[in-house]
């Protein structure tokens, strides 16, 4: 199956701007997911793929095929994209049986009936619903008609496979299911996928990459380890995962090459190991994650104050079934930790480490 | 692969030539521009040129309308007009908010049996209705001469202002009653609770908060009444006829085909006048019914609005309610019953020393008669269905395509509502002896059939439109992924789930298409009699048996459809 390359894309809906020139390709067979909060442009980027929604500039080509190209003003109608779209309502037709509902994209093939029924018999055992076949789909339950959903998606083969939120719909137990299920089939079928979410467990449980976009643009692309370990702007390292976040100063470079960022709540400064270099005085954002900030002495007692290590005062907890979450204070700062520790005392010792800091310059604005 | 091949050829299929959506889509606007323009423009057109628009060199000036608003007659015509419609408007809406409110939410007797009855009117032709009540209301009618028989003097007189105003409201009433009683009935319990929460009596609750809450409904029915109640025919010709009291519909109507040859400028700068006037009124509608529409469409909530309690006034209102329907509908129905089928109806004799059967007789007897109904018929079905597939086309492509001019579409489909059906009628004529190669249909029941479709198109719009912007447009993006183009969507998927909304366009266009006969006066011609002339031709000659046997077969016909559509038609609806 050919790679899809989306290249400048760009959509306005008057005076906002939807989509802001972005790019990405998504290779054959690969999952990839578009992240990002609602209007941040996933869907309209998603649709404009399916050829539900003309773009105002770019380039759509799936393989050697031109979906649109605003240069030449080539614009393929959605009906000749050959593209399988699952959509956030499932978009069941309620006068067709689940069977009819499959077979509607086989008769407009004009596929023999033989072979039509053949091949739906298989796709319903795939998403496991041949029992099903008969009923309407208002006789479902939002999970099964989910499934007649995606098997109407792939029932005609489609090149590239599309899915707008599928799992919304769905409450927190059989969304798990599904996802794994999803997954799958996707990974038996070896289809190139697009899959439009704002849920980040989705985003990371399920893709080969993922795309987190905001307001229109793309903020950054990469497997879901990369983007989870090293967000490029704090805006993904919040959006993915939580994260803390702190307004400091570089003071300049520390021994080994780590730079040394003055906190703003802080008395000590913090020494990060990063790739990114920063002139002296610059305004930052350090970001760390609470599950990597970690305890050094639970005593509450003296100990080294060796490397990123601070005192800080438990403010709260609060359990989460396989771990806790502290509020600490430290100095003037606000920091989030998860751990499984039971920690007994009111002040401890923790540690930032400082590969598991993010620098990231401040906004100006 | 089979699967494969299919999807190449799918692809393959669809390059050819220019687009199967577009020829659909353009087509349809461009046959609705015609359909909509071809009445408007002779109209306009004519009232400025100083002879017929057939006759060649015609000279473009202001000439008719100058004479028109010169003719102290049109001044009459304005002044008459305005008055009936006035008093009509008063009286339709009095009558049914009190009905709504009594109906929707008190204690009253019998309710439900009521509230349906309320709205049969809606099913009867004006012109029936004012046949009825000159045959038991008029000078000379029965139940009139029957009181005067008693008490040595009349006490009313039919063929005044106040009289027609009455008949036309008695007709018009329902519309009221219906836009007032879906707001009665979904009234929020909250704000009555919160009245009575600081003590309020349930008379001061009804007139500071129930009957406060409606006005958005009062005044949209009171527009649409007005503007009714002055374009109508029927109720100025059959009893503003008899003593010369002329209205606009009327004057049209006479000046049209009273003189040996008709004044066609004087007729169309009145009737520009006319329409001018309507238009501004839809207009004042449609800004009432954005603010309407947020009371109306409250529907759906699980709590029952409180009902009023009246206490031993409960049988008193429930009299006068009967009275008011004996004396409204039911004697002019029983009229018109006894008229169909004696010699002479008169209160002096008993009416079964003249029974007979001649009146249904005559009209079997000529085959021009008997024509006007299976046209009438004819044209109710057909146009019905028609009308019906062409309007749903029509919403297809304003509400569901990339249509460039969609917009225009929309507005186009609603624009007739501004139109009279007399001008429809005269817009009509024109347009068919201008165009030539469209005088084949012209005296034709064909003919007939377009410019009654083009009248009830925001009829049929109404009934399909809202349906169309409930089914989501997730549905056709489904199908057009999977590979279907713009018209198979719209076939195998919307023209499918509209089903419902097709079937009851078709009924609503029945009804009307089967009474309307204001659009047919200029265009019918021996061939293509309807029922409505054919009855007003018999009225005219003083023939009233014949009109009451018309009168009661066309009750008949709707009564029918109306049940036959309620039983066949009740589709199983999909969430």
């Amino acid at each position: 199956m050919p790679d899809l390359m989306v290249k400048n894309l760009h959509k306005r809906f008057g005076e906002v701007v939807a989509v802001d020139h972005i790019s990405f390709t998504v290779r054959d067979g690969e999952f990839l997911t578009l992240l990002g909060p609602s209007g941040c442009g996933k869907t309209t980027t998603l649709f404009a793929i399916a050829g539900l929604d003309r773009p105002d500039d770019g380039l759509i080509r799936v393989g050697e095929t031109t979906f649109f190209d605003s240069v030449t003003g080539d614009f393929v109608v959605p009906e000749q994209r050959n593209c399988g779209m699952v959509f956030q309502s499932y978009a069941l037709w309620p006068h067709m049986t689940v069977y009819e509902n499959l077979a509607f994209p086989l008769r407009l093939r004009k596929v023999p009936k033989e072979e039509r029924s053949e091949r739906i018999h298989e796709i319903l055992r795939l998403v496991e619903l041949e029992p099903y076949k008969d009923r309407y789909p208002h006789q479902l339950s939002g999970g099964q008609q989910q499934r007649v959903a995606l098997g109407r998606a792939l029932v005609y083969s489609p090149t590239l496979l599309l899915l707008d939120e599928p799992l919304s719909n769905l409450d927190a137990k059989l969304r798990e299911r599904a996802r794994s299920w999803l997954k799958r089939i996707q990974g038996q079928l070896g289809i190139t996928t697009v899959y439009v979410t704002h849920d980040q467990t989705e985003a990371l449980v399920l893709s080969d990459r993922i795309v987190v976009m905001r307001e229109g643009r793309i903020c950054q692309t990469g497997t879901p380890q990369s983007i989870y370990a090293s967000p490029t702007e704090p805006f993904v390292a919040d959006f993915i995962g939580t994260s803390n976040f702190f307004r400091g100063q570089i003071a300049g470079v520390g021994e080994g090459g780590a730079i040394v960022v003055n906190l703003e709540g802080a008395d000590q400064g913090l020494k990060i190991k990063t790739g990114k270099s920063f002139a002296p005085g610059t305004h930052v954002t350090v970001s760390i994650r609470p599950e990597k900030v970690q305890v050094l002495d639970q005593s509450g007692g003296a100990a080294p104050p060796a490397g990123n290590c601070m005192k800080a005062k438990v403010l709260d907890r609060i359990y989460l079934g396989a771990r806790y979450r502290y509020r600490l204070k430290v100095d003037h700062m606000i920091v989030r930790m998860e751990t499984e520790i039971e920690l007994p005392a009111k002040t401890v010792w923790i540690l930032l480490p400082s590969d598991a800091c993010a620098v990231f310059e401040a906004d100006t604005t | 692969m089979l699967v494969k091949e299919g999807t190449q050829r799918l692809a393959a299929q669809n390059l050819l030539g220019i687009r199967k959506e577009h020829l659909i889509q353009y087509g349809v606007a461009g046959l609705t521009a015609c359909l909509v323009l071809a009445p408007m423009l002779p109209v306009v057109y004519s009232s400025f040129l100083d002879r017929p628009l057939y006759d060649a060199g015609g000279i473009v000036s202001l000439d008719n309308y100058i004479r028109l608003f010169s003719d102290p007659a049109f001044h009459k015509v304005i002044g008459n007009s305005f008055a009936f419609a006035t008093l009509t408007t008063l009286l339709s809406v009095v009558l049914g908010v009190v009905m709504a409110v009594l109906i929707g939410r008190t204690d009253l007797p019998g309710r439900s049996i009521l509230g349906e009855i309320m709205l049969w009117p809606i099913y009867l032709s004006p012109l029936v209705v004012a046949f009825a009540w000159v045959i038991m209301y008029s000078p000379a009618g029965y139940v009139t001469l029957f009181v005067k028989h008693r008490l040595h003097f009349q006490p009313w007189n039919l063929y005044t202002i106040p009289g027609m105003a009455m008949v036309a409201a008695v007709a018009l009433m329902p519309i009221a009653y219906l836009y007032c009683s879906s707001s009665a009935a979904v009234a929020d319990p909250a704000l009555e609770d919160a009245a009575r929460s600081v003590g309020a009596g349930p008379l001061r609750i009804l007139f500071s908060v129930t009957l406060p809450l409606m006005r958005p409904p009062i005044l949209y029915s009171a527009v649409l009444i007005f503007t009714i109640a002055l374009e109508a025919l029927s109720i100025p010709l059959v009893l503003g006829g008899p003593v010369g009291i002329d209205f606009f519909a009327s004057f049209l109507y006479n000046r049209w085909l009273g003189g040996t040859q008709p004044d066609y400028g004087l007729v169309g700068a009145a009737a520009v006048v006319l329409l001018l006037l309507v238009t501004v009124l839809v207009l004042l509608q449609n800004s009432l019914l954005r603010n309407a529409a947020r009371f109306v469409t409250v529907r759906g909530k699980a709590t029952r609005p409180h009902v009023f309690k009246l206490g031993w006034l409960r049988w008193i209102l429930f009299v006068f309610i009967c009275l008011y329907m004996l004396g409204a509908a039911v004697l002019p129905m029983a009229g018109l019953v006894m008229q169909a089928f004696t010699k002479f109806l008169t209160p002096l004799v008993p009416p079964w020393q003249f029974l007979t059967l001649e009146n249904v007789t005559v009209i079997f007897s000529y085959p021009a008669y008997v024509r006007s109904i299976t046209n009438s018929i004819l044209i109710a079905l057909i146009g019905g269905i028609l009308t019906t597939l062409f309007v749903a086309l029509i919403a297809l492509v304003a509400h569901r395509s990339e249509f460039p001019f969609r917009r225009v579409l929309d507005f186009l489909a609603i624009y007739p509502r501004t139109m009279p059906g007399m001008i429809v009628g005269i817009g009509f004529f024109w347009a068919l002896v201008m165009v030539k190669p469209l005088g084949t249909i012209r005296n034709t029941i064909w003919g007939l059939m377009i410019a009654f479709g083009v009248r009830y198109l925001p009829t049929a719009f109404g009934a399909i439109s809202p349906m169309l912007t409930k089914i989501g447009t997730e549905l056709d993006y489904a199908a057009r992924t999977v590979g279907a183009d713009w018209w198979t969507t719209c076939r195998e998927i919307l023209l499918k789930l509209l089903k419902p909304a097709l079937y009851s366009s078709f009924v609503l266009l029945f009804i009307q298409l089967i009474k309307e006969y204001g659009s047919a006066v200029f265009l019918v011609a021996p061939g293509s009699e309807v029922m409505g002339l054919t009855m007003l031709q018999f009225w005219v000659q003083g023939e009233t048996g014949p009109v009451a046997a018309l009168s009661l077969l066309q009750v008949g016909i709707t009564m029918v459809f109306v049940f036959i559509g309620r039983r066949a038609f009740k589709e199983k609806i999909y969430a």
